[in-house]
């Protein structure tokens, strides 16, 4: 086992990896002083991964599969997977998200003893038939719950007027249909699918010693059976073409109108492209609709947006978009408004003058957010798990060039916006 | 790892934390303002002092000074703790070493955020009233969509029904009555107010040079004050008789709180046995609540308690089915019948006793927990230091335990759902 340091000295960071027999890649940030010590198993298992080659035959798996494998990794034959971290004092976590799932613990001690419990409950799945469908009820709450949730169904709204019938316009847990077609054999086709040790990445943080570490793991790995390789290959859909665009709007018990408003943007041809653009998409959005811009202030002292107008900016080889949103009383005004300002820059308006003093302010939020060890374990797992270095969106800032955020202004669609309004139900 | 105090001359506290593994330093000014009649007049100072001071006249101009300076981010806000109002004002920079041509950013961020808190943007001797009425309709929104988030909302309806004549029940911003009838006059004379007597605290976190704070913070923050009232202990809610309440909405899910109160709160010695009590009843996965509501019935997928230990009240609340409430209510009684009778496994009281623990060291790592402590200690009138929970953690027993439970008594069972509930 061959162990690597980088060093990023403006940072004053360090990260060692190292690639364990059966392929796991295993990463530890040491994190001097913390008491807290955190680690993250992440698998490229998401909602949009629904499809397997195997044997040469294409398998189709339902909506909320990652999901619900997540949950049911959990099970345990004696306690539940929970009980036995907390027998050492420790939490665990985990998530599901588009493009993966990642399984959590955070301690203070017994942190060996917390990474073996780990890699075995994520390793060597013990749920059971009954569990599968006991399972379905608490998943039913969950789906019900974000139903109920103004923003989140804004968000799908969007996504889906975005991408039409694709998984990343779908509810990550599914629909409560789905749930019913989720069974004990889909779940463990799931598991042998995308689990595959040489798939993961354990990302590791906290007051840790790096050979001991990594000399751990390498025997925890040898002493496991490693099934064959995985028989399939991973695919996923590329986003089909997007439909007419149109608006949509529904009511619900909310106090207060909010919007999402959406556009595509033309997908990177790999992971690594896809880091740069997102970075350069930062910045560039921060220097169109940052608190320290003109477009901002002037729309929150028209009254028009307030201090939840947020974006998001998502991309990946499959599928690429950029989201705003917020709650305004005008959201026709307010979608209005953003179209302009995004065509005047890509048109007339290149307020240029500003990237160095953006460029600060993320170069110093990217140094701040690393005092948090559960913000930079995860956002490099998300990276690493896509081959591509979370510390390098650092030297990407710094070295920013106009060129790329032109380029990135044309690969937007401006002309084709969705918008999806929630609005406060009539009286009844 | 203890406090650095000082009072500066003008009697305000400072109270310093060297966290040297931290690459940023925090700074954090508190005024402790009560939440009164004039809440909704304070609740809007903050964000009208946000909008401009002499030095930077606008938003535009302040947060550009911020973004140049390494994003340095302030804050400014109400936060509601107990019966307490507190304005605060928040700043955090990066440390020195990682700022690139050797500059430094601490006496420039200072007098920023000294300029904000003392110097506003006045016209005719009184805030703009323009910054006055977008700051009004930004609260007034504020308060509306508090309907935006159900489970937020059903803990607010339950603190209504809990206790509707303590300042306790009341939203941080007040009503959007309150809200609308506030005027520029009334805010800049409420804001002299409380610069003048309100007890006020700085809390400076993190890494930083000792030196350079102790003088950065007394040369600009020694303001004129006459005297600093006296902050009187918090005082815990009264029991009453048990009520159901049912409200409905056309919501997919229905939203359970119950509440709780005890006569132990963060002022009494019995305190870590409430934590710990709270523990085993529903903080953790491996408490009694999840396990039995989740786990065994599939009745939620997010169940569990808390404390507000200033207030004396512990919060049950979980996400269910309407047709559900009888039945998680039951299970949610028996559970607390048990911690009465203690009927506490061995593993439910050492996974919690450890878990509790865990957080506390954890909390050694998290500046904004520590200050979030000392403030608590400052209002509950009792300030309880990591090492001293931790010590008296450790001696905690089954006995302490059961006696906390039965200090509980029910109080309010609020359900908000759809349809027939």
């Amino acid at each position: 086992m061959e162990i690597t340091c980088k060093s990023y000295h403006l940072l004053g960071e360090k990260l060692f990896s190292a690639t364990m027999d059966n392929g796991l890649q295993c990463i530890l940030l040491p994190k001097e002083g913390f008491k807290r010590k955190f680690a993250v198993l992440a698998v490229p298992c998401g909602s949009v991964h629904r499809k397997a080659m195997v044997d040469g035959r294409e398998v189709t798996l339902p909506g909320g599969v990652a999901h619900f494998l997540e949950h049911k990794l959990f099970e345990d034959p004696g306690a539940n997977v929970e009980n036995r971290f907390a027998r050492l004092g420790a939490s665990v976590n985990a998530f599901t998200n588009h493009t993966m799932t990642a399984y959590v613990f955070s301690t203070a001690d017994n942190f060996n003893q917390c990474l073996d419990l780990l890699l075995e409950f994520v390793q060597q799945p013990a749920f059971t038939q009954q569990g599968v469908v006991d399972e379905r009820s608490v998943i039913a709450q969950e789906i019900k719950m974000y139903a109920d949730q103004p923003y989140w169904s804004a968000y799908l709204g969007t996504l889906k007027k975005l991408y039409g019938k694709h998984a990343i316009a779908e509810d990550i847990a599914g629909t409560l249909d789905d749930l019913q077609r989720i069974d004990y054999r889909v779940l463990r086709d799931c598991h042998r699918f995308f689990y595959h040790p040489a798939n993961m990445v354990l990302v590791m943080a906290g007051d840790l010693d790096s050979s001991e570490l990594f000399q751990h793991v390498a025997e925890n790995q040898q002493s496991r059976e490693v099934g064959p390789p995985p028989p399939a290959v991973q695919t996923v859909d590329p986003a089909p073409e997007q439909p007419e665009p149109a608006d949509e709007s529904r009511e619900m018990e909310v106090g207060r109108p909010l919007f999402n408003l959406g556009f595509r943007d033309a997908v990177p041809a790999n992971w690594q492209q896809a880091q740069h653009k997102e970075t350069m998409a930062g910045l560039l959005l921060e220097m169109i609709s940052g608190k320290n811009g003109d477009f901002y202030n002037r729309l929150y002292d028209q009254g028009l947006i307030d201090s939840s107008f947020a974006l998001d900016y998502t991309t990946s080889p499959w599928y690429s978009h950029l989201i705003f949103g917020g709650e305004t009383d005008r959201p026709d005004d307010v979608a209005g408004e953003i179209k302009a300002e995004l065509h005047r820059w890509r048109t007339t308006g290149w307020d240029w003058s500003q990237i160095e003093q953006n460029c600060n302010k993320l170069v110093g939020h990217f140094v701040m957010e690393l005092n948090s060890l559960e913000t930079t374990v995860m956002a490099c797992a998300t990276d690493w798990l896509q081959g591509v270095d979370y510390f390098k969106r650092f030297e990407m800032l710094q070295n920013a060039q106009t060129k790329d955020l032109k380029e990135l202004l044309q690969s937007l669609n401006l002309e084709q916006p969705c918008m999806h309004v929630v609005r406060p139900a009539s009286c009844k | 790892m203890e406090y650095y105090q000082q009072k500066l001359a003008n009697g305000t506290a400072l109270h310093m934390l060297p966290l040297d593994h931290y690459k940023t330093t925090f700074v954090g000014i508190n005024l402790y303002c009560g939440l009164g009649k004039e809440r909704a007049v304070t609740g809007l100072i903050p964000y009208v002092l946000q909008k401009g001071s002499s030095t930077y006249q606008t938003a535009r101009q302040l947060r550009s000074r911020l973004a140049e300076l390494y994003g340095s981010q302030f804050g400014a806000g109400v936060v509601k703790r107990g019966e307490q109002q507190l304005l605060q004002l928040r700043l955090q920079l990066v440390h020195d070493s990682y700022v690139a041509d050797g500059k430094s950013l601490l006496e420039e961020c200072l007098d920023i955020l000294r300029d904000v808190m003392l110097n506003p943007y006045k016209e005719n001797g009184c805030f703009k009233p323009e910054y006055v009425a977008i700051e009004k309709k930004n609260a007034a929104d504020k308060v509306r969509s508090l309907l935006n988030d159900k489970s937020r909302y059903a803990f607010h309806r339950c603190l209504a029904h809990l206790c509707p004549d303590r300042d306790y029940s009341n939203n941080k911003f007040g009503t959007v009555e309150e809200v609308d009838s506030v005027d520029a006059e009334q805010l800049w004379s409420k804001y002299q107010e409380i610069l003048a007597a309100v007890p006020a605290e700085i809390f400076v976190c993190g890494s930083y040079d000792h030196n350079r704070v102790v003088d950065g913070i007394n040369s600009r923050f020694n303001w004129t004050r006459s005297s600093e009232a006296v902050l009187d202990p918090a005082t815990p809610l009264k029991g009453q008789n048990a009520r159901t309440v049912h409200e409905q909405m056309d919501i997919t899910q229905g939203q359970l709180v119950m509440a709780m109160t005890t006569d132990i709160n963060q002022a009494d010695s019995r305190y870590p046995a409430l934590v710990l009590y709270n523990g085993i009843l529903g903080a953790f996965p491996h408490s009694k609540l999840f396990q039995q509501v989740r786990e065994k019935r599939g009745l939620a997928y997010y169940i569990g308690s808390n404390l507000d230990s200033i207030m004396g009240v512990q919060f049950v609340s979980a996400g269910i089915d309407a047709e559900s409430f009888d039945e998680t209510v039951q299970v949610i009684s028996d559970q607390l019948g048990q911690m009465c009778k203690g009927e506490i496994t061995e593993d439910e009281l050492e996974w919690t006793r450890t878990g509790l623990r865990t957080g506390l060291l954890q909390m050694y790592d998290d500046l904004g927990e520590q200050v979030s402590l000392a403030i608590d200690g400052r209002i509950s009138g009792r300030r309880w230091a990591i090492p001293q929970l931790l010590d008296e953690l450790e001696k905690l027993t089954l006995n302490d335990v059961v006696e906390a439970a039965r200090t509980m008594k029910p109080q309010v069972t609020y359900f908000l759902s759809g349809g027939e509930g």
